[in-house]
């Protein structure tokens, strides 16, 4: 419990900080707010000024971060400045589509890096070893984008297997998702493998051998428990990463989602939908992260323990 | 019929450095209700031996020649599945270390209920009910409620307990225990080898007891076979090896264990040199090069083992007790007349107290701390060597850094010749380090992978600015000199030395400043016992010749028995007890201090063991006991020592304790020793 | 369970064959070229127009011309310099930065750690592509905003790695060492601390550029990094991608490009690793999928948390 309490607390400062760079974001893009808002409209001096007033600007930065934190206490995330809908309602009406995608790219990450990394660490130097080895390589180094292209012309244009463009269909989701994902599987193979090997050097898995456990056994009961401690902790820090690759996949494939729709409002220096972006996926960042020590927690007591710093 | 016999067995390990031959031609037997002891230094072979027959190698390692018959199987024989039947089943294995020997993230349960299952096929409640059974055969208190706990949550004595119980699960009928106290301290080592005895004496197992330690073997080996170089030299009746060695290396490395030495005022007896590299080993016996009876035919063949009496056996052309006339190296003795108060006190300790803060226990939980070093104060005189001596977390390290300035009492002065630290301005404070220097406990890790040796040596030299380049290097030629190491030496980085030499290099970039006080924190555990007596000569030669006086931390006290004048005894934080080394270890006054010494493993088998001098756990330094601080754990123990904490009476200043109820100190806790091997030569 | 022959037996300079060497020094020099004089390599300009239009890969233009007639040859030959030029002075600003960064915090007393790391971690939840296009967006596009947003994001990166390694070096004992003989802190910091330091920071900065290579080309192929009909690959790769059906060397050339771009990164920075100690190596090599992580994972070591305890007896018996 305390180890709970313990990890929120050092969470709340972070939070802060997000909603921090958020809020000047406003500030930090050149000229007045009220007039990139306004440009276009051709507007006169009088009305920037009244926008001023309506936004709050013309009050010092202390009280507008306050209002700007109270309003995020409500859900509140600000009005688009193009189509005067809440910002709340904007991104999530979009963010599930989004976040399925990723979640699939993870799914495919762990289902393709996980079992790799352990083959090749159980025997490493064996022709399957080299070859998983060759695989995250080359999975580490090839784009997400190129490879969705070198996808949609084999298995689409040449192959007709599946569809180019994604249709909503969970036939559909396989390319984006295998796009993203390898990548990220690569990086778990490489990371497992190198666990694996080193959990095989340890101590405690030449007693359980001592014991009669069989190779598999050793493998599953022990290495892999320890081995995948390393696995969910890294898949937490990349969450974000995984988060803005899906929305440019999404582009690619011509997904509806976050990705085109942030890709304009940064173009338009929409701010209040850029801020409420920043703030939703640096606090869902450190949420993941938090249920990730929590998992980790779970599977390795020690950490309860040592907690964070 | 004996259970295990192993006959010419032989293994390779493929290396990125060669092959190397661990085992080489090994063959012992050992019966059922037995303890063979396998006693050997590093690198001699006896830890793949013992994993060789349960065909647990590292990688690149397999069993080459040879046979193992257990129980009538050859187990060379059977296939690998065949063999992973036996393991956990009919042969168990404890390993050294608690720590690491338990998976971190399963609870005891499921790793004592595993070679139940895996072996047994029960349910889980009968895995539940066994493993129960035997937490409590290995005497582990409330093992019900221990089933859930993570190995984290116990001390290291608890952990290897658990380790024994998850060997026991299946009723072995042999058990290879390698190095199994190796990792704890004196008075749980203590429990843990009764806990082996008398587990052996019930369950009437066979035990391979492998170890570098002859104290352990001495005390609970019925025979020894002692292993150099992969090669087993010598194997008799534990009695008999110790009564009467026979093989040169046997007899060697008795001599130069400081636990034996009487004199000592007489330099320790040493093995030149450093064991050897199992690679590319040449035709003649492997102790030849450092053996100072060795002939020609010794480096041009390798001894067979030949029988000298009942059970005895040795590989030697020139054993002990055939009138080879060897150059008898002179044994230094000090001249320099040595003493407490032959001169005035260079370090004052005055009642000092370390706290490290810890995290509070949830948000607002109250403040927490580690008690380190609670109200010390001591003297060391000019000249003198003075023995810090206690188990794991009694403080004695948290002393050593205050005394040379790394860390600041949190109460209390530490003053050296009469001006406190405290007080001492930036400069003043760091030109004051030329007097004070440490010797840290490892070598490797104290000295900077990334200079040479020169450089290493230098380092204090240039950080003090002293002298010129020129100047500098001619210093560091005269220290290596001085530590015994070669000239070329200089040019060459610490990692491509031994950890003898590398405390060498140490020991010489401690003396560059040329200091009065040299606070050494453990400078030989690290080291095997051949090794580890050149490191106590080269320590004494160079007191004498520098005029230094030492601090010697360590937690063995028939170590500093030899080496120090005066010995301090700590507890949980607390200086117990205080005297001459002869005062201390002979007629100990505090409770304490007598179970340490009855803790320690001797090596003589004559002697009579009673059961473990110390029981229960060291308590949490977090939350210590009130009044005594032992009290807890000691059979003298009254309502006082719960509300008073006892002073460390001054007593004339000599031999003075901190006990409400002292041993009178007129029986001492022990016979003196009497352990010169009987029939030795005389030295 | 210890062998001790395999420490020892390790020679000290590990000798490698002759590629291992070459290899190394022929990287260098192509990246030199394509970053100073590309015209070595391409006889065309890159925004030349010639009269094949669309051709596919053939002995007079090796990798196809595009829809203007322009050599895609030259045009991934020049293409190289925005993506790497960003990309190394990136990683160089944040290793700078990550450095200068991690050892004030990892030398600083608690509270100010504490202040500077909640910092680091801020930036760290945001994804680097966010940071990138906030930049870009308040900033512009172009090199130079590309070069500041791998920067800004990959300096926590490096500030977490440095900071953890200054805290885990503090308590070396070669470092305590040098307190007792009378070594000032920031002669011991230059002398031991730094030269330790190096040799990860080296490591990881190499693999770091894999991770920039592929930020610079993700940020140009959203048409962010530099404007057309300038050579990028990122750029060249998304102007390709709408003909991939028919002219499929348009994207394959400069998507090649960028992934051989990435591999040889990851590559060296293997090679530097294992140039290390192996062990030393294998703990890198873990931690690198973390450098943009948020703090170096791991359980730090249980039990007794208690102070300086002194718990070794015989470590290495065999």
């Amino acid at each position: 419990m305390t180890f709970v309490l313990r990890r929120l607390g050092s969470a709340v400062p972070v939070v802060l900080g997000i909603t921090l760079v958020a809020f000047l974001l406003i500030h930090a893009i050149p000229g007045d707010p009220a007039a990139v808002i306004l440009f276009g409209a051709n507007a006169s001096p009088e009305q920037i000024a009244a926008l001023r007033t309506q936004l709050g600007l013309d009050r010092s930065l202390p009280t507008q971060y306050l209002d700007f934190l109270g309003q995020l206490l409500h859900g509140d995330l600000g009005t688009s400045y193009l189509t005067s809908n809440s910002v709340a309602h904007e991104l999530l009406s979009r963010a599930p589509s989004t976040i399925l995608l990723a979640v699939s790219a993870i799914v495919v990450a762990v289902v393709v890096g996980v079992p790799l990394g352990l083959v090749a660490g159980s025997r490493p130097g064996s022709v399957l070893d080299r070859l998983a080895r060759g695989i995250s390589f080359l999975g580490v180094a090839i784009p997400y984008f190129f490879l969705a292209l070198l996808l949609v012309l084999l298995l689409s244009v040449r192959l007709g297997w599946l569809p180019a463009i994604d249709d909503g269909t969970p036939k559909g989701l396989i390319l984006p998702a295998v796009s993203l994902g390898w990548g990220y599987a690569a990086i778990l193979t490489r990371l497992v493998r190198g666990r694996i090997i080193e959990e095989y050097r340890s101590e405690y898995v030449r007693s359980a051998r001592a014991r009669g456990c069989g190779e598999g056994r050793v493998l599953l009961a022990h290495a892999l428990r320890n081995s995948a401690i390393p696995a969910i902790t890294t898949i937490g820090l990349q969450f974000g990463n995984i988060l803005t690759g899906a929305a440019i996949t999404e582009v690619i494939f011509g997904r509806a989602g976050l990705g085109s729709f942030l890709a304009t409002s940064i173009s338009n220096k929409n701010i209040p939908v850029v801020q409420g972006a920043i703030v939703v996926i640096g606090i869902g960042y450190v949420l993941i992260n938090l249920v990730v020590d929590l998992v980790v927690g779970a599977v390795d007591p020690r950490t309860r323990l040592a907690g964070a710093r | 019929m004996s259970l295990l016999e192993v006959v010419g067995l032989r293994t390779e390990i493929e290396t990125r450095g060669g092959r190397v031959r661990p085992v080489d031609d090994v063959s012992f037997s050992v019966a059922a209700g037995e303890t063979l002891g396998l006693v050997g230094e590093s690198g001699s072979g006896k830890t793949m031996t013992g994993m060789s027959i349960i065909r647990l190698l590292p990688p690149g390692g397999a069993v080459v020649g040879g046979s193992v018959r257990f129980d009538g199987v050859d187990l060379t024989a059977l296939d690998d599945d065949g063999v992973r039947r036996l393991r956990g089943n009919d042969i168990a294995m404890i390993s050294q270390d608690p720590m690491t020997s338990l998976n971190p993230t399963r609870t005891i349960g499921s790793q004592l209920r595993e070679a139940y299952r895996i072996h047994r096929h029960g349910s889980r409640q009968e895995a539940d009910a066994r493993a129960v059974e035997v937490l409590e055969l290995v005497g582990m208190p409330r093992p019900r409620e221990r089933l859930a706990a993570f190995p984290h949550e116990l001390s290291g004595g608890m952990r290897q307990r658990v380790m024994i119980a998850i060997g026991l699960v299946c009723e072995p009928k042999l058990l290879i225990a390698d190095e199994p106290t190796t990792a704890l301290d004196v008075s749980i080592q203590a429990q843990i080898l009764e806990l082996l005895d008398d587990l052996k004496r019930r369950l009437s197992m066979a035990v391979v007891l492998i170890t570098h330690d002859m104290g352990v073997i001495a005390g609970h080996a019925d025979r020894v076979a002692v292993m150099y170089g992969g090669r087993i030299v010598e194997e008799a009746p534990t009695r008999a090896l110790f009564a009467d060695p026979q093989h040169r290396y046997t007899e060697a490395l008795f001599e130069s264990m400081p636990d034996l030495e009487l004199d000592r005022q007489v330099d320790l007896a040493t093995i030149p040199g450093t064991p050897p590299r199992l690679v590319a080993l040449g035709p003649g016996c492997r102790f030849a090069p450092r053996c100072r009876f060795a002939q020609d035919d010794c480096r041009s063949a390798d001894p067979d083992l030949v029988a000298v009496g009942t059970d005895h056996e040795h590989a030697c052309f020139h054993p002990r007790g055939t009138t080879t006339t060897a150059d008898l190296p002179r044994r230094r003795r000090r001249e320099v007349a040595q003493g407490a108060g032959a001169s005035g006190p260079v370090l004052e300790v005055t009642d000092v107290h370390k706290r490290f803060e810890l995290r509070r226990r949830g948000l607002l939980g109250p403040r927490r701390a580690v008690q380190a070093v609670s109200g010390v104060s001591l003297q060391v005189h000019a000249g003198e060597t003075l023995g810090i001596v206690g188990e794991s977390g009694c403080g004695k390290t948290t002393i050593g850094r205050m005394l040379v300035g790394l860390e600041q009492p949190t109460e209390g002065t530490i003053a050296f010749e009469g001006s406190s630290f405290a007080g001492m301005g930036r400069l003043a404070f760091r030109r004051r380090r030329r007097d004070l220097q440490m010797m840290f406990q490892d070598s490797a890790a104290a000295l900077d992978p990334r200079m040479t040796v020169a450089a290493c040596v230098a380092e204090p030299l240039v950080a003090q600015q002293v002298g010129t380049r020129a100047e500098r290097a001619a210093v560091v030629a005269e220290l290596l000199d001085a530590v015994g190491l070669p000239a070329d030496a200089a040019d060459r980085y610490p990692h491509e030395f031994s950890g003898g030499q590398r405390q060498r290099i140490a020991m010489a970039r401690a003396l560059a400043l040329r200091p009065k006080v040299v606070v050494a924190d453990e400078p030989v555990s690290a080291l095997d016992i051949s090794v580890q007596a050149q490191i106590l000569n080269l320590m004494r030669s160079l007191q004498d010749r520098f005029g230094l006086t030492y601090v010697v931390i360590s937690h063995d006290l028939s170590l500093l028995k030899y080496l120090a004048d005066r010995i301090g005894v700590m507890y949980l934080g607390r200086l117990v007890e205080l005297g001459t080394s002869e005062e201390v270890y002979g007629a100990p006054r505090h409770p304490y201090t007598a179970g340490l010494i009855e803790s320690i493993p001797l090596p003589d088998p004559t002697l009579e063991r009673g059961s473990a001098a110390l029981g229960g756990e060291l308590p949490s330094a977090v939350d210590p006991p009130s009044g005594c601080r032992f009290r807890t754990r000691c059979p003298r123990a009254t309502a006082l020592c719960a509300e008073e904490v006892p002073v460390l009476a001054p007593d004339g200043d000599l031999h003075a304790v901190a006990c409400h109820h002292p041993l009178t100190g007129a029986q001492p806790a022990r016979t003196p020793l009497d352990l010169q091997p009987q029939g030795s030569e005389p030295r | 369970m210890t062998v001790p022959l395999l420490g020892t037996a390790r020679p000290a300079g590990r000798a490698r064959g002759g590629l291992g060497r070459v290899v190394p020094v022929v990287l260098v020099v192509l990246v030199l070229v394509l970053l100073l004089a590309p015209g070595l390599l391409s006889r065309t300009g890159p925004v030349d127009t010639t009269d094949a239009f669309l051709s596919p890969p053939s002995a007079e233009h090796w990798f196809g011309t595009d829809q203007l007639g322009r050599d895609v040859f030259s045009r991934t030959v020049f293409g190289a310099r925005p993506v790497l030029l960003a990309s190394l002075l990136g990683v160089l600003v944040a290793v700078v930065a990550g450095v200068a960064l991690g050892v004030l915090a990892g030398a600083a007393p608690r509270w100010l750690n504490a202040v500077l790391m909640r910092a680091v971690d801020v930036l760290l939840a945001l994804p680097v592509l966010l940071i990138a296009l906030i930049l870009i967006a308040t900033a512009g596009s172009g090199v130079r905003s590309i070069v500041i947003a791998l920067g800004v994001a990959f300096t926590p990166g490096f500030a977490r790695v440095v900071e953890a390694s200054v805290r885990r070096l503090r308590t070396a004992e070669y470092v305590q060492a040098a307190h007792v003989f009378g070594s000032t802190g920031l002669r011991t910091a230059v002398r031991h601390l730094l030269p330790n330091l190096m040799t990860e920071v080296v490591v990881l900065a190499s693999s770091a550029v894999g991770w920039a290579v592929l930020t610079a080309s993700t940020l140009s192929f959203l048409g962010l990094g530099v404007q057309l009909p300038q050579p990028d690959w990122g750029s060249d790769l998304a102007a390709g991608a709408t003909s991939l059906a028919t002219s499929w060397w348009l994207a394959t050339f400069p998507g090649l490009a960028v992934t051989i771009t990435i591999l040889l990164a990851n590559f060296t920075g293997d090679q530097l690793m294992s140039a290390l100690d192996p062990r030393d190596g294998l703990r890198l090599r873990q931690s690198m999928p973390r450098l943009l992580g948020r703090r170096p994972a791991g359980p730090a070591e249980p039990g007794r948390s208690t102070g300086p305890v002194t718990t070794n007896r015989d470590g290495a018996v065999g």
